[in-house]
């Protein structure tokens, strides 16, 4: 890494090694893969780290590039969480306007995208949170009454063969903090830990939930293949 | 009374502030002054005193020495800042001045240069 | 499933090291591996049901976007107060760090081959007319003379910021990573 430092009207060049932070610490050589956009071309080719790291230092443009290219991510991924559409965009607003302030904080610039869907994820808690009454933890009853498609008999579906329909049809069957944990998990990539916070319970029922939830997939998806 | 004067007075900046070659836009300060002057403006508000029933992003606030004006501006790209943020002020003072209040104390601060 | 001798979470645990340190009791038990390419399957299926339902999501209602970013604005990082020479005592003129920090941005981005990174600026810079000492960090186009893209960088932010009647003592460039243009990196 080359620091060059001058005088700004002096032609001649100091080279010397860059002493200070670099850029990122996982990256102490500069990683070629970048992705910039050509000259003038404004920012949307730039990779997720560059727009990252501008938008950390207040650029506005570069936040507005990095959100919409991984809006719809956000979207479906809070659908998922939450269920719903409208509760999905609340929580996409406000974990929009989390990401900005935060990321003066992000410490893994290029690392970005699975930091922003974590605060989705928090976001979506905190507003099913606020929402719902405290007597919703009896999932398995709610669960149990929901509608199940004949599309989704896995019978059916061995023979047709479609695993991406099959988990489909499984998540929804899955109890609310099950199928909640298995997204958190496989999805998101979060920590026990954090499940747990998100889902106002102890890190062994978080194990508990996961395991159930695993057991249930597992199985199913046998009847898959 | 004090209140509609120094409310005409910052209306009257707002529109000069707005129509100075280089501004683009025209703010309030954010912080503390801008909660005090919504505190105080809110009786204004509330008795329809401002012209729009909105509270005005220049601050014009009033004393017996001094009148306090104090607002941000965005410029348009290309612009010299220090000579934009001056004209501006210039206007300012100059509808301060004939709007018989105390003399006029200026703040501008330029928060985007395009 | 009944020969399977370690539980799922053991062997979700393992797909989550990247089956790294390689461990027998899973790899070389039949049941137990089979298990684990299930396990393994179902997680690549679920990471696609997300990217699916994403592509499948219509485009932000442009009401719901502007609402967020007339927000981000409004909280912009817009840093200390960096004083102007004002008429007389009755003005008090400044502009913000955010602002110049915008103008360095543009500034950078003006040289063919550089984007900047970020940019710092120190001295004592709520003092009116002192000098600053400005950093400026950019990802180099691959290819390009670095040491003349470095040089037309900082003599563009230094014209810039001197336009402003801002005093600039040092622009120092910093090379932070470099990058390929989209075309090349297709390849």
């Amino acid at each position: 890494m080359k620091k060059f430092s001058g005088p700004p009207f002096v032609v001649g060049m100091v080279f010397a090694e860059r002493v200070k932070v670099a850029a990122s610490p996982e990256a102490p050589h500069p990683p070629e893969q970048q992705l910039a956009p050509q000259a003038g071309a404004g920012l949307d080719g730039a990779s997720d780290g560059l727009l990252a790291r501008r938008a950390a230092d207040g650029d506005s443009r570069a936040f507005e590039v990095l959100l919409r290219r991984h809006l719809s991510l956000m979207t479906a991924y809070a659908v998922r969480l939450t269920g719903s559409r409208a509760d999905a965009s609340d929580a996409v607003q406000e974990a929009s306007i989390a990401i900005w302030r935060e990321l003066p904080t992000l410490t893994t610039p290029d690392a970005v995208r699975g930091w922003m869907m974590r605060i989705v994820s928090r976001k979506a808690f905190d507003l099913m949170r606020a929402r719902k009454p405290v007597d919703d933890i009896d999932d398995e009853a709610v669960s149990n009454r929901l509608p199940v498609s004949e599309s989704a008999d896995p019978a059916r579906l061995a023979v047709t063969g479609d695993a991406m329909a099959g988990l489909r049809a499984a998540l929804d069957r899955l109890p609310r903090l099950q199928r909640q944990s298995w997204i958190l998990r496989e999805v998101g990539g979060e920590s026990y830990g954090e499940i747990a916070e998100h889902l106002g319970i102890t890190t062994t029922a978080a194990r508990g939930q996961l395991a159930r939830a695993r057991e249930t997939l597992t199985r199913e998806m046998e009847a898959w293949r | 009374m004090s209140l509609d004067v120094s409310r005409s007075l910052a209306d009257e900046i707002l529109a000069l502030a707005k129509a100075t070659p280089g501004v683009a836009g025209v703010y309030a300060r954010p912080g503390i002054g801008q909660l005090s002057r919504i505190v105080r403006e809110g009786v204004a508000v509330v008795s329809g005193s401002g012209s729009d029933g909105s509270v005005s992003p220049i601050d014009v606030h009033v004393t017996d020495e001094a009148t306090r004006i104090e607002f941000d501006v965005a410029l348009a790209p290309g612009q010299v800042g220090p000579a934009v943020a001056r004209a501006v002020a210039a206007a300012a003072r100059t509808a301060a001045a004939a709007s018989g209040l105390p003399p006029a104390v200026v703040d501008v601060r330029v928060v985007s240069l395009g | 499933m009944s020969e399977q001798t370690v539980t799922l979470e053991r062997l979700s645990d393992y797909l989550d090291s990247g089956r790294f340190p390689y461990d027998p009791e899973i790899e070389d038990v039949p049941e137990n591996a089979g298990q684990l390419a299930v396990l393994q399957r179902l997680r690549s299926l679920s990471g696609r049901l997300i990217s699916d339902e994403a592509a499948a999501e219509p485009e932000p209602d442009p009401s719901w976007f502007s609402g967020v970013m007339d927000r981000v604005r409004r909280e912009a990082r817009s840093g200390r107060d960096i004083p102007l020479l004002a008429s007389d005592a009755f003005e008090t003129l400044h502009v913000t760090e955010g602002a110049v920090r915008g103008l360095i941005r543009e500034a950078g981005d003006s040289v063919p081959g550089a984007v900047v990174i970020s940019c710092s600026i120190d001295g004592s810079v709520t003092e009116l007319g002192a000098p600053l000492h400005i950093e400026v960090t950019i990802s180099a186009l691959r290819g390009e003379f670095v040491p003349a893209m470095a040089d037309e960088v900082r003599q563009a932010v230094a014209d810039r910021l001197t336009a402003q009647e801002l005093v600039v003592e040092t622009v120092d460039i910093v090379i932070g990573d470099v990058h390929l243009l989209e075309s090349e990196a297709s390849q």
